[in-house]
């Protein structure tokens, strides 16, 4: 299943990246965190410190170039053979390739702060998909890579919908969990993120679109309306999609509703942006007809830097009330999340409650946490990780979740790899973890910021503990 | 995914670890002392973990660098301190929230406070669950 290839990919580069933190772990946190091994001698630590800026440029040039192209090539190919096979028609084609163009460049430009250079050049690299199919390609493709084919998806708007959250994330740890967030609404919102790119290559904001959009928006619906001011009434005559779109807002149900409405009243203009008509269309089965008139009736060229919403029935059509929509739409869906994370969120409707709720739980975590470690402090005192009366037994597993039956305990000598993958090995296997499928699946920080972030844990710690004594 | 909770398991055993060679030589540090050693190094590695992609780590990281540094540093520039930007006045029914996120002020945007937050309390999660094996493991270890 597709589901699973595309976690299998970013498992595989998870793995991958791993496997470079793995030994750099070993040497990485050895000088950066709390340089108390005072037993270590100077030269020691320095050759550490050479190590580690070895150990970690290496990764940071090799694997997050390649991590991040290869994730953005595992998504954007994969979303664009579903679009690819859905859409039939030759003439939307090249829009769509000029969108996702764009998209993709908007998309990889947003992405990095690190490593522009190198990855400016791979979502140019991603387009090349469309290549491999036989369509006009734009003339600014470049040639074919070697990405491999890829094939229909039946889960096609749950693709959209992580797509569109990896790029609305900025690619940075994507949180959008997939089991949680219904995926009519991701897809719902990927038409609008999927515009939002053609924003990012005017924005080259290291933020994403998240804080221009409105401006751009605003600015947008102000032009927008010049255009369609007079026709603009005609968008509440037709009470069909409109009411349609807000009960069932599926892609290709909206789709079917953009058909439909203009078959019916091909005149009335919408505020759709034009790249996004042809995205819905591809939605939709039946729009091969349609698809045709489609291009006759786009009133102006595509305007792939703003984002244009429709204005719903009953809504205010006003400029800035479209944004403020798409904002809290955004909020909204960022809040389901944390609404699924924090236990005993559903129940409670409400904004203000559950932001009370959520500050009360993150509190409580901290709480927690300070507990834990003055138990630790107190249970341990000497904090002897390398006792070796501590004793040995062979359990495979180390359960975490509270009601742990038993519980082995292994010396924190040379094994403490050992130990470390017994006790995540409990944590994978744990029923209290979240699920961390969307979340930390794809960004892997150590790679990408590694010698900035090393950089400043290093220098944490180098006061060491002994002030404090 | 469950390499990041394999990384910050390690980076806080790590971190741990190192408390001992640095007791040993010297007389036993009173328990409080230990506490916020622990406590520092669990917040040190949730956001090693996490990446320098995320404000609330970034934050985190200055917060431990600021304890740490305040004894032994002097302000020689005292533009340095003004660089901390100002608070602003887009909240939208969040302050509470901003105060908790460490960094949480200095994020404008609703959107991403609410991505912050959900991100921290993902890693504070994981936290929680090392460190309760790790106690219990210790106590089932002492007490046979």
């Amino acid at each position: 299943m597709e589901n699973d290839s595309f976690f299998a990919n970013s498992g595989h580069l998870q793995s991958v990246s791993e496997i470079n933190c793995a030994p750099s772990s070993q040497q990485l946190l050895q000088p950066c965190f709390l340089n108390l091994n005072w037993d270590l001698s100077m030269d020691q630590r320095s050759q550490f410190g050479s190590d580690l800026g070895s150990m970690v440029s290496s990764p940071s040039t090799h694997t997050s170039p390649a991590n991040v192209a290869l994730r953005e090539n595992v998504v954007l190919g994969e979303f664009v053979g579903k679009m690819r096979s859905i859409c039939s028609s030759d003439e939307i084609s090249p829009q769509s390739h000029l969108f996702l163009g764009s998209g993709c460049g908007g998309g990889g430009g947003n992405n990095c702060n690190t490593t522009t250079t190198t990855l400016n050049s791979s979502p140019k690299l991603n387009l090349s998909i469309h290549n491999n199919q036989p369509i006009s390609g734009n003339p600014s493709m470049p040639p074919t890579n070697h990405l491999s084919p890829f094939a229909m998806d039946p889960g096609f708007t749950e693709r959209v919908a992580r797509f569109s959250s990896f790029n609305e994330e900025n690619y940075g740890g994507s949180q959008m969990g997939v089991s949680d967030i219904s995926i009519q609404d991701r897809s719902q919102l990927s038409i609008k993120t999927l515009s939002e790119f053609g924003s990012g290559t005017t924005n080259d904001g290291q933020f994403g679109c998240g804080v221009d959009d409105p401006l751009i928006i605003s600015g947008n619906r102000g032009k927008s309306r010049k255009f369609k001011g007079p026709l603009r009434g005609k968008t509440k005559d037709t009470p069909l999609s409109s009411s349609i779109r807000k009960s069932t807002p599926k892609v290709v149900a909206t789709g079917e509703n953009f058909n439909m409405k203009r078959t019916k009243s091909s005149e009335s203009t919408e505020t759709i942006k034009d790249d996004l008509k042809p995205k819905v269309e591809f939605t939709s089965s039946t729009n091969s007809g349609d698809g045709d008139q489609k291009p006759t009736t786009q009133p102006e060229p595509p305007k792939q830097d703003f984002i244009h919403v429709r204005a719903r029935r009953g809504q205010a059509t006003d400029s800035h009330s479209l944004a403020e929509r798409v904002r809290r739409e955004k909020i909204s869906e960022r809040m389901k999340f944390l609404q699924d994370l924090v236990p005993g969120c559903n129940k409670v409707t409400g904004k203000a409650v559950m932001l009370d709720e959520i500050i009360n739980y993150v509190q409580s975590l901290q709480r927690q946490v300070e507990f834990m470690s003055m138990k630790l402090a107190t249970v341990n005192p000497r904090l002897d990780f390398n006792i070796e009366n501590l004793p040995h037994k062979d359990v495979p597993q180390l359960g975490l979740s509270c009601e742990t039956t038993s519980c082995p305990v292994f010396p924190f000598t040379p094994q403490n790899f050992h130990f470390q993958s017994i006790l995540t090995s409990g944590i994978e296997n744990s029923s209290t973890m979240p699920s961390f499928d969307g979340v930390f699946g794809t960004d892997f920080p150590s790679q990408v910021g590694g010698a900035f972030w090393d950089d400043d844990l290093q220098t944490v710690v180098q006061m060491g503990f002994t002030p404090n004594q | 995914m469950q390499d990041m909770n394999a990384m910050q398991a390690t980076h806080f055993l790590r971190l741990l670890s190192r408390l001992k060679p640095l007791m040993a030589p010297t007389l036993p540090i009173s328990t409080s002392q230990q506490t916020k050693f622990i406590l520092k190094s669990a917040y040190a590695s949730m956001a090693y973990a996490a990446g320098p992609r995320r404000v609330w780590s970034r934050a985190l990281v200055r917060r431990i660098r600021r304890n740490r540094r305040r004894p032994t540093m002097r302000i020689i520039n005292k533009r340095r301190h003004v660089v901390r930007p100002r608070r602003r006045p887009a909240e939208g029914g969040s302050e509470e929230l901003r105060k908790v996120i460490p960094g949480g002020d200095t994020i404008l945007n609703g959107a991403r406070l609410v991505e912050e937050t959900s991100d921290y309390v993902q890693f504070l999660r994981t936290q929680v669950i090392i460190m309760k094996a790790l106690v219990s493991s210790f106590s089932k270890g002492q007490h046979g």
